[in-house]
């Protein structure tokens, strides 16, 4: 089956997550994609100041993006993973392959668990791009959803 | 909208060789990527998956061996794979992985396949890292290590880590290997 599609125009984009977490604290973030446009993630980045755990989400579509069972008895929480496993640097990123889309309007949700045992400031960049129709870039993504399966 | 019909990767327009195709994203690791990356063939049958990561943490007494099985549920593709452990560079600094061995047997074909023939360091397998960017504990997901060719696993596939600590602190090794791919 033929399937519909159209050129897209990138516009570079990057969603901030800045937390504050206390000594081995767990909390739940969502990160609002806006309405403008579908967001393309390609780079995984972030930066703290003491380790962490991490779980991520999508919310639209509940799919859990990382896959992690611990050990019975083990302290560490299911389905995530050592931050510096996951995530790279500005200058060092941690490149998506093949990036993620995430549809515009939806959300990530993200938890965060300190591992540190000490306060954390923790940044993370989903950095990447917004997606709008080339021949129509004023109409952000026009409502439709997303598509992966093409 | 429907999904880009091109990966962002190869969206890069006037490359010319020997410029490396990650060249205008990635300022640090041009040529190393030239040997360590799938090609642009290879990326595009990744078109329409998305990332899933599966991590698999051991916590290990002195100079013990652990084991950990995972069954693949769906068409599953490994990219990549990353380490960290808290025992690494207690004498000093060292590359993640240094504290442990690692062996990764992956069930499929009749057999089964390991990804070495012996149990390796976790250092010389699953990347590495800038010391200078290191923020938070020591991991490898700066730079992780790719497959030059992804490996395809079918569904219901188990994979199995088998880790061994090669720490002599007394307390136990926490360690964690992530294997990145893209799933359905």
């Amino acid at each position: 089956m033929t399937q519909d599609t159209q050129e897209v125009l990138r516009v570079p984009d990057a969603y901030v997550l800045s937390a504050v977490l206390t000594a081995l604290q767990t909390l739940q973030f969502t990160v609002q994609i806006q309405q403008k446009a579908d967001f393309e993630w390609v780079n995984r980045i972030a930066a703290s100041t003491g380790a962490f755990r991490v779980q991520i989400q999508d919310a639209a579509t509940g799919r859990n993006l990382i896959t992690n069972n611990p050990p019975a008895g083990s302290a560490v929480a299911a389905n995530s993973v050592n931050a510096a496993n996951y995530f790279g640097t500005a200058q060092l990123p941690n490149p998506l392959l093949q990036p993620y889309v995430f549809a515009r309007a939806s959300a990530i949700l993200v938890t965060l668990i300190d591992t540190s045992g000490n306060p954390n400031t923790i940044e993370i960049n989903f950095d990447g791009f917004d997606l709008y129709p080339a021949s129509a870039p004023h109409q952000g993504s026009s409502g439709a959803l997303v598509s992966q399966d093409q | 909208m429907n999904a880009p019909q091109r990966n962002i990767w190869d969206e890069v327009s006037g490359i010319h060789v020997p410029r490396h195709w990650m060249g205008a994203w990635l300022s640090y690791r041009k040529l190393a990527s030239l040997q360590q990356l799938p090609n642009s063939d290879v990326r595009a049958q990744l078109a329409g998956l998305y990332p899933m990561d599966y991590g698999f943490t051991f916590v290990i007494p002195t100079q013990a061996t652990s084991d950990q099985r995972t069954v693949i549920m769906k068409n599953w593709i490994l990219l990549a794979m990353s380490c960290s452990a808290n025992k690494d560079g207690l004498a000093g600094p060292a590359a993640p992985g240094t504290s442990f061995q690692a062996q990764i047997y992956v069930g499929k074909y009749k057999q089964g396949v390991a990804l070495s023939d012996r149990p390796a360091r976790g250092s010389n397998q699953f990347g590495g890292t800038d010391l200078a960017n290191l923020t938070g504990a020591g991991g490898t997901g700066m730079l992780l290590r790719y497959l030059r060719r992804p490996l395809w696993i079918p569904p219901n596939t188990p994979i199995l880590i088998r880790v061994q600590n090669l720490s002599t602190n007394a307390e136990a090794n926490q360690v964690e290997i992530v294997l990145q791919g893209v799933g359905e």
